[in-house]
């Protein structure tokens, strides 16, 4: 009268994987309520733009970011209007916050790059280590999911090799393989978003602000950077902040000179 | 060692076509003579030779402050060469300028230069020796004697009136490239020998073409002011005017010897032989035409259409194709004839329009110019070289030709109809084929590309996961599913090893199916065997609760087993009492109604339930 127990851990696998599957749509459906009026708003932007109306467009893209939906596509188009505009400094701030949503876009990254010769500032920067490429095609939600994913395979695989004493030296190696793979995608992740939360970038957006030694108007000037070079925070005091570049110049500047990424 | 051979022949066969055909850009002016007269003009030729000059614009003149430009015009040829399935092309275009000297002296004219592809090229400076006075070399056509005898001059006589040039132009205004036909005329009364010309004018402000120029005088008569006069034309020129306002021709002079009649003696008288030359003396006069004054209009603005290029007159355009089925790769000449009457010799090339399926080579012009009826006229021949790119059907629009209609005052554009050419594709063969040139795709301007489509996901992507609950949450399922595992695991575990705990487990189930028998017997109105199953159910449920055989299991034994469960005397006496009313049914039928069956079952039940819940193991 024993319920096999195979047929009984087929269930619970059944179960399991349709709960982690209604995760994965609960996931897709969390990014994806579509507020119709940003639509209407995208679509007139657009419009505006094809009208080379690129002031009014840039506005209307505006308004979505205003209503508080943070949009890759939008961003991107934003960036777009700013460069008609010549406002480099905005102009490169969305395609930044852009780059961060939708990271592997390939027109993102071109636009970036032609927008970037415009720059007057030349710093000397490191050439990146492969990984970095790698973490920076991803978004932080990607990575977690690809984490949590990678976990719930490690998780059935130990439930298995649980229920399956016949199949245990097996499930042991993939177990142990799978396990190594998601501790390593939870510390990349991890590393993500400690980045993220303590490196946070700016883009400078007058058109020359001088970076000056100390939180104080009549501090020493340092150097000078302009419209659209992008700086690293390290400390915000009042309404002062302290920038730090690539190649290590350190150095005060005033809160609305840059807006951060 | 065997392999150089084979490299030199490499070398040569690769080296041979770049060496003749890397043909070299060149510049060189000529004028066709160094020393002239004031009154003269000098023919300045620039050539311009080289591959591909289509860019090269017209090399840029010194500045030439002691001459005039009085004119220019520009030919080109070209050559063609086809060598292992490439085309090299050579052209050469000569730019010809009328000039002529302001000033007498020494003048030199400065390297002229022209730029292609980037380098700067020059010609060797020229010097021109400018003479006063009368050309070196006269024009011949007017030397000759007056055929016709005339009665000599009286040297009081007003020669004057017995002697003049008359220049008579056909009209007094023009516009800017109209001709213009001025006729110089010798009237004469006398006779004259050693006719030649002293002074020509300059004709400064117009592009002059000579249509008639005399060899030798042929008189006729013309009666003016009741006088007759031996008339012979001299020379007729068609001007077109090249600049606006009033233009002034200088006048023509001549020197002629005059037969002067002498005052004879009656001796002279005798043997006076009017025909006979030694008798009369000569003098040399200089006679001159007047001024003549053109007044020279712009062309009007009005409808000047956007191609026009100053042609000026009645034109035709014709084309031509030599061939009207061609293959892809197969050279076309396309000749398109500019004819008519007006500045034929100063027109410029009809500009064909840019053809997607063809490659063009402008190659040559040919001109061919005629003076008949007094006005300046002809064809102009240009061909140009078609090579097919793409087969099909393709219709080549030759180009429409503006010009102005002095006679009618307005615009015209002359147009032909398109021409049509079915090209074939290529019969391939890979050996002596024509192969395209590739080139690389040169990117000439960087820039952003273009805003999305509203086909994008256009969500909210700024919020972080990790940050929100129910994802969190999420992760307490596998958590769950770990322990859940592990606990039905050591379940499953014991249910197979221990079989008192395995009976004591089932003991409530197997009780429940009993009872569901019992009631369908019940229902059945089988009141025995309903309340055979219920004290079955009894029975088992006890028995398996403690592991006990069913078999031989007696009341007082049930009374123990309860007891050591700690069960209260009530419920025991209750499982006695159930445990009784079952045996006495059995066994006197008269208590066998279904009330009876049915409280006894209900009972049952409710003892199981309760005993269920009491009877737990540590």
């Amino acid at each position: 009268m024993l319920i096999c127990p195979s047929v009984k851990m087929k269930q619970t696998c059944k179960k399991y994987i349709i709960c982690l599957f209604l995760g994965m749509m609960c996931f897709g459906c969390g990014e994806g309520e579509i507020d119709p009026q940003a639509v209407e708003l995208y679509r007139q932007g657009n419009l505006l733009y094809e009208q080379d109306r690129f002031a009014e467009a840039g506005r209307t893209y505006e308004r979505i970011v205003q209503r508080g939906i943070q949009n890759g596509y939008v961003y991107f188009n934003l960036g777009n209007a700013y460069f008609k505009q010549q406002r480099i400094g905005q102009a490169i701030l969305a395609y930044e916050r852009a780059s961060r949503l939708i990271p592997r876009d390939d027109d993102v990254k071109t636009n970036l790059s032609v927008v970037n010769l415009k720059i007057l500032d030349q710093i000397a920067t490191e050439t990146p280590w492969p990984g970095q490429r790698l973490l920076d095609a991803v978004t932080i939600n990607e990575c977690t999911v690809i984490a949590s994913v990678l976990g719930g395979v490690t998780v059935l695989i130990l439930l298995g090799y649980i229920l399956m004493p016949n199949s245990r030296r097996f499930l042991m190696r993939i177990g142990i393989g799978c396990g190594v793979v998601f501790l390593l995608s939870v510390g990349l992740t991890g590393f993500k978003i400690y980045t993220m939360l303590n490196h946070q970038e700016a883009i400078i957006l007058d058109a020359a602000s001088i970076i000056r030694s100390s939180p104080d108007e009549s501090a020493n000037p340092l150097f000078t950077l302009h419209e659209g070079t992008k700086v690293q925070l390290v400390e915000i005091r009042d309404a002062w902040l302290r920038i730090q570049l690539e190649d290590g110049k350190i150095g005060w500047l005033k809160q609305e000179q840059l807006e951060v990424i | 060692m065997n392999k150089h051979p084979i490299i030199s022949i490499l070398i040569l066969l690769i080296g041979i076509p770049g060496l003749t055909y890397s043909q070299d850009f060149s510049i060189t002016a000529d004028v066709d003579r160094t020393r002239i007269s004031v009154n003269d003009l000098i023919v300045m030729t620039v050539t311009v030779s080289g591959q591909d000059l289509n860019n090269v614009p017209e090399p840029a003149l010194p500045d030439l402050n002691n001459f005039l430009i009085l004119g220019r015009t520009s030919s080109t040829t070209s050559s063609f060469n086809f060598m292992n399935g490439k085309i090299s092309s050579s052209q050469t275009i000569r730019y010809i300028y009328q000039l002529q000297p302001n000033a007498v002296g020494e003048f030199v004219i400065d390297a002229i230069t022209a730029s292609y592809e980037g380098k700067r090229y020059r010609t060797k400076p020229i010097t021109i020796e400018v003479v006063q006075g009368t050309a070196q070399t006269p024009s011949q056509g007017g030397r000759g004697s007056v055929q016709q005898p005339l009665p000599g001059v009286d040297n009081q006589t007003n020669l004057r009136e017995e002697l003049f040039v008359r220049a008579v132009i056909d009209k007094k205004k023009a516009y800017v490239g109209e001709q213009v036909t001025i006729t110089y005329k010798l009237y004469t009364r006398v006779g004259l020998a050693n006719v030649r010309y002293d002074r020509m004018p300059s004709y400064t402000g117009f592009w002059m073409e000579e249509m008639y120029s005399a060899q030798h005088l042929d008189y006729q008569e013309e009666i003016i002011d009741g006088k007759r006069y031996s008339v012979s034309t001299l020379k007729r020129i068609a001007l077109f005017p090249t600049v606006t306002g009033e233009q002034q021709i200088a006048p023509l002079s001549m020197l002629c010897d005059v037969q002067i009649a002498r005052r004879r003696s009656l001796f002279d008288r005798f043997f006076d032989d009017p025909l006979d030359p030694i008798y009369s003396r000569t003098r040399q006069t200089r006679i001159e035409s007047e001024t003549q004054t053109i007044d020279v209009l712009p062309l009007p603005e009005a409808g000047k259409p956007d191609t026009f290029k100053n042609a000026v007159g009645q034109f035709k355009i014709t084309a031509s194709i030599d061939q009207a089925v061609a293959e892809v790769s197969q050279p076309l000449t396309l000749t398109v004839i500019l004819s008519g009457k007006g500045n034929i010799k100063t027109l410029e090339a009809p500009v064909l329009p840019t053809m997607a399926n063809f490659k063009q080579y402008a190659s040559e012009s040919k001109e061919n110019i005629n003076a008949n009826n007094l006005r300046i006229g002809g064809f102009k021949t240009y061909s140009y070289v078609l090579i097919p790119v793409i087969s099909g059907v393709n219709q080549i629009e030759p180009p429409a030709f503006p010009y102005f209609d002095p006679a009618t005052k307005s615009y015209k554009i002359a147009s032909t109809n398109p021409i049509t050419i079915t090209v074939a594709s290529e019969k391939w063969d890979p050996t002596t084929g024509f192969m395209p040139q590739k080139t690389a795709v040169i990117q000439i301007r960087q820039d952003i590309q273009y805003i999305k489509p509203e086909t994008v996901f256009l969500g909210h992507q700024g919020g972080f996961l990790f940050q929100t609950p129910w994802y969190l949450i999420l992760h307490a399922l596998p958590i769950a599913a770990i322990f859940g595992t592990i606990l039905y695991r050591s379940h499953t575990n014991r249910l197979q090893h221990d079989v008192g705990y395995a009976r004591w487990r089932r003991a409530h189930g197997q009780a429940r199916r009993e009872f569901q028998v019992a009631k369908k017997a019940l229902n059945q109105d089988r009141f025995e065997q309903a309340y055979m199953h219920i004290s079955n159910a009894l029975y088992q449920f006890i028995a398996d609760k403690n592991n006990q055989a069913t078999a031989g299991l007696t009341s007082p034994q049930i009374v123990d087993l309860l007891s050591d469960w700690k069960i209260e005397e009530d419920m025991i006496n209750q499982v006695k009492h159930c445990l009784d009313a079952c045996d006495m049914a059995r066994f006197s039928p008269t208590l066998l109604t279904k009330e009876n069956t049915k409280e006894v079952l209900e009972t049952a039940e409710k003892i199981i339930h309760t005993l269920e819940q009491k009877m737990v193991k540590e």
